[in-house]
């Protein structure tokens, strides 16, 4: 006989993810519509994913003129940047408005509140910590970690949509790949209200002999995901004779994350054949994927308001200009991000996707942080990558810019190699090859790359390190 | 006529489900013959769930404080009903990676949110609390109740800290109290017995269960024995 669990029902959708939100909404944007999308009709998900842009700005509005004295009311950080700017939320009447007065908010304001007030939430928090299910965290690159609230069959970010993953043609009954890091809110939930199911697995390129084996017998038609530490994993097993394309061919969709894809890396993956989706997190507030036009990272704008601002400025940029990313959450009752400056510098369009999608695309172009400036001259890592996956010995692009601070008289890097190269020559080859890279010439210390990937989190080593 | 009956891929047991839609999802197993895959269906999680929920009772957590679960995504057929457990209790439960690296991240759950037990204490944790110039017992200390795996005991036992011991008996978790009587597991879903050389062999007991695993070697040898009226694991290690 079985025992009676008191855990919260597995619903089956109204909508396609089977909750609502805080608002009682069915999540997603449905209710625009008032029409839930059957499994198995169409192409979309959600058809606010190719809603006419009146109808997405309406949604916003509506949903935004609800967050505002939520979070007033409910977040003390909130409270406190309003009250210092003048503004309360019956100022606000409409998106301009907001745009025009509303205070933004940043991560050192998060920290400063934590600080003061010894808020681990840093006075985002709108409900009781005994109201949590899970409390999931940021990266934690640049100092503790952010914390993101969750409440049971209620997260507070959209961490991931089935949009992107039933536009690419994942459909109940598919296996799906979970290889993820567990900082993060728990998203296999995604893929079982979608009635996909998930394959278990260590982000870590040991799992990929198991992943290789497993692959060919479940013909799993997604992965999440794949970071620069497991495609160099796959190149290894492929030296040892593993068939990657042949082993990979069942995948409709790759989702790759973690930081940016170098030249090498992504010849390597379009010799492999994989379908290759690239995600990012916008402000630290949800997902953003490719879509198959391969055109931008969406960003749903009936979940998420964004902005790209000049960063000095902070006066608007113009479609298609490259800008700081400002986010607002419109669909977040624990932790309401509102007019949240991302430090992301990006690159955007609101014109209208080739796959359909009507939502604002953008391209990263690096963080604001990472940023190094050598002699006056700025240098990111996505600058010097190519030149280290030039020569043989570093093809792997494991590196990192030593910066103490961000003024520095000479570059220094951190490099992983492979094999047992002669250093003193290596020295000289990646100096060379960073120096007509970036017209700087670096000093240059080896680590190899079996140490290099234990200096991260499992997805990713840290780009920029102090020492 | 009736549909085909699925086929999966089983290289040990048998697969109880008809349809892969009623799986809740794919985990591993680690068995002496390797890794093979660990189906699990809805039903399975809910009773997992159910059991957890006791544990967590007896490791005397109150609702309303926190628990950190150090885990990687490839346990998460394990540890998803530890996650739900905490939930009907009402414990917000961190999450982090089980590895060197994230060690960061479970000081400063233990610095900045009221956390009353960590699950999943391992010697990569305790190795990178150190890394990061921590004491690692120090940091510990900020909980009270603590949960670890194996290659954390000699250290935890080192430095006089009480603490509960979790074992993988194959797929299936088992926990020791701090004061000793054995490793308790689910006898509902599933019995472990040894044979004439002192293996331990795992069966699933209750036949709905999604994995269908039916004395499987799981590479540890010892007894089982009744004690204060449950069934108790008594493994033999090397060093005892």
């Amino acid at each position: 006989m079985h025992k009676s669990v008191n855990v919260a029902p597995r619903t089956r959708p109204q909508d396609k993810l089977g909750r609502l939100n805080e608002c009682g909404e069915i999540r997603g944007g449905t209710a625009l519509r008032g029409q839930p999308v059957g499994y198995n009709e169409g192409d979309r998900f959600d058809p606010i994913e190719t809603a006419s842009r009146a109808e997405i700005e309406a949604l916003q509005e509506r949903r935004l003129l609800e967050t505002i004295p939520y979070a007033y009311a409910h977040s003390g950080l909130i409270r406190s940047l309003w009250q210092s700017a003048g503004v309360t939320p019956a100022d606000i009447r409409s998106i301009a408005d907001f745009k025009a007065r509303a205070p933004f908010l940043d991560k050192d304001m998060q920290r400063a509140y934590r600080d003061e007030h010894n808020d681990p939430f840093g006075g985002l928090l709108c409900h009781p910590l005994e109201d949590l299910s899970v409390i999931a965290s940021s990266g934690g690159t640049t100092g503790d970690p952010t914390l993101f609230a969750e409440r049971w069959g209620r997260p507070s970010i959209d961490y991931s949509t089935a949009r992107e993953y039933w536009h690419a043609g994942i459909r109940p009954g598919d296996y799906a790949v979970m290889m993820v890091v567990t900082m993060r809110p728990p998203a296999q939930t995604y893929f079982q209200n979608m009635g996909v199911i998930p394959l278990l697995f260590n982000h870590d390129p040991r799992e990929l002999p198991r992943l290789v084996e497993w692959s060919r017998i479940y013909r799993p038609t997604v992965l999440l995901f794949i970071s620069s530490i497991i495609i160099y994993g796959l190149e290894q097993l492929e030296k040892q004779g593993v068939d990657i394309r042949e082993a990979f061919s069942s995948y409709k969709m790759c989702v790759y994350g973690g930081e940016p894809l170098g030249p090498r890396a992504k010849a390597l993956t379009d010799k492999w054949g994989l379908k290759l989706y690239h995600t990012t997190a916008p402000g630290d507030i949800g997902m953003a994927l490719e879509c198959s036009a391969h055109a931008g990272h969406h960003i749903w704008e009936d979940l998420v308001l964004p902005e790209v601002l000049d960063p000095v400025t902070l006066q608007p940029v113009p479609d298609g200009g490259r800008g700081e990313l400002v986010v607002t959450s419109l669909s977040d009752r624990m932790t309401p991000f509102l007019r949240y400056r991302s430090g992301d510098l990006v690159r955007f369009t609101r014109e209208a996707c080739a796959c359909g999608s009507t939502h604002m695309r953008f391209w990263p172009l690096g963080r604001a942080g990472d940023e190094i400036m050598i002699q006056g001259k700025s240098v990111l890592p996505t600058d010097i990558w190519p030149a280290i996956e030039s020569v043989p010995q570093t093809a792997a692009a494991m590196f990192q810019i030593i910066r103490p601070q961000r003024e520095m008289s000479t570059l220094r890097l951190r490099v992983g190699y492979d094999g047992n190269p002669d250093l003193q020559a290596l020295r000289g080859a990646v100096a060379a090859a960073v120096l007509t890279q970036v017209g700087l010439a670096p000093e240059v210390e080896f680590v190899p790359n079996s140490e290099m990937i234990k200096l991260g989190p499992p997805h990713k080593i840290p780009r920029v390190a102090k020492q | 006529m009736s549909p085909q009956k699925e086929v999966f891929y089983a290289p040990v047991g048998r697969v109880s489900v008809q349809d892969r839609r009623e799986l809740w999802g794919v985990g591993r197993a680690d068995l002496p013959i390797g890794t093979v895959p660990y189906y699990l269906s809805h039903h399975d999680i809910q009773a997992d769930t159910a059991w957890m929920e006791g544990i967590l009772e007896r490791l005397g957590i109150q609702p309303g404080r926190g628990m950190y679960i150090a885990h990687s995504s490839d346990q998460l057929g394990q540890i998803w009903p530890v996650f739900l457990a905490a939930m009907s209790h009402r414990i917000p439960a961190g999450t982090g990676q089980n590895s060197r690296y994230d060690a960061y991240r479970l000081e400063m759950f233990l610095r900045r949110l009221p956390t009353d037990l960590v699950f999943g204490v391992s010697a990569e944790l305790l190795i990178g609390l150190g890394d990061a110039g921590h004491d690692p017992m120090d940091v510990l200390s900020r909980a009270p109740i603590l949960v670890a795996y194996p290659d954390a005991w000699q250290a935890l036992a080192a430095a006089g800290r009480r603490f509960w011991k979790m074992l993988n008996v194959g797929p299936v978790l088992a926990f020791e109290p701090p004061e000793g009587g054995g490793f308790i597991y689910d006898p509902a879903e599933w019995r472990v017995e040894s044979d004439g050389q002192g293996r331990l062999l795992l069966s699933a007991a209750d036949p709905a269960r999604a994995c269908g695993f039916s004395m499987v070697d799981v590479g540890l040898h010892g007894q089982v024995c009744t004690h204060q009226g449950t069934s108790r694991i008594f493994p033999l290690f090397k060093d005892n």
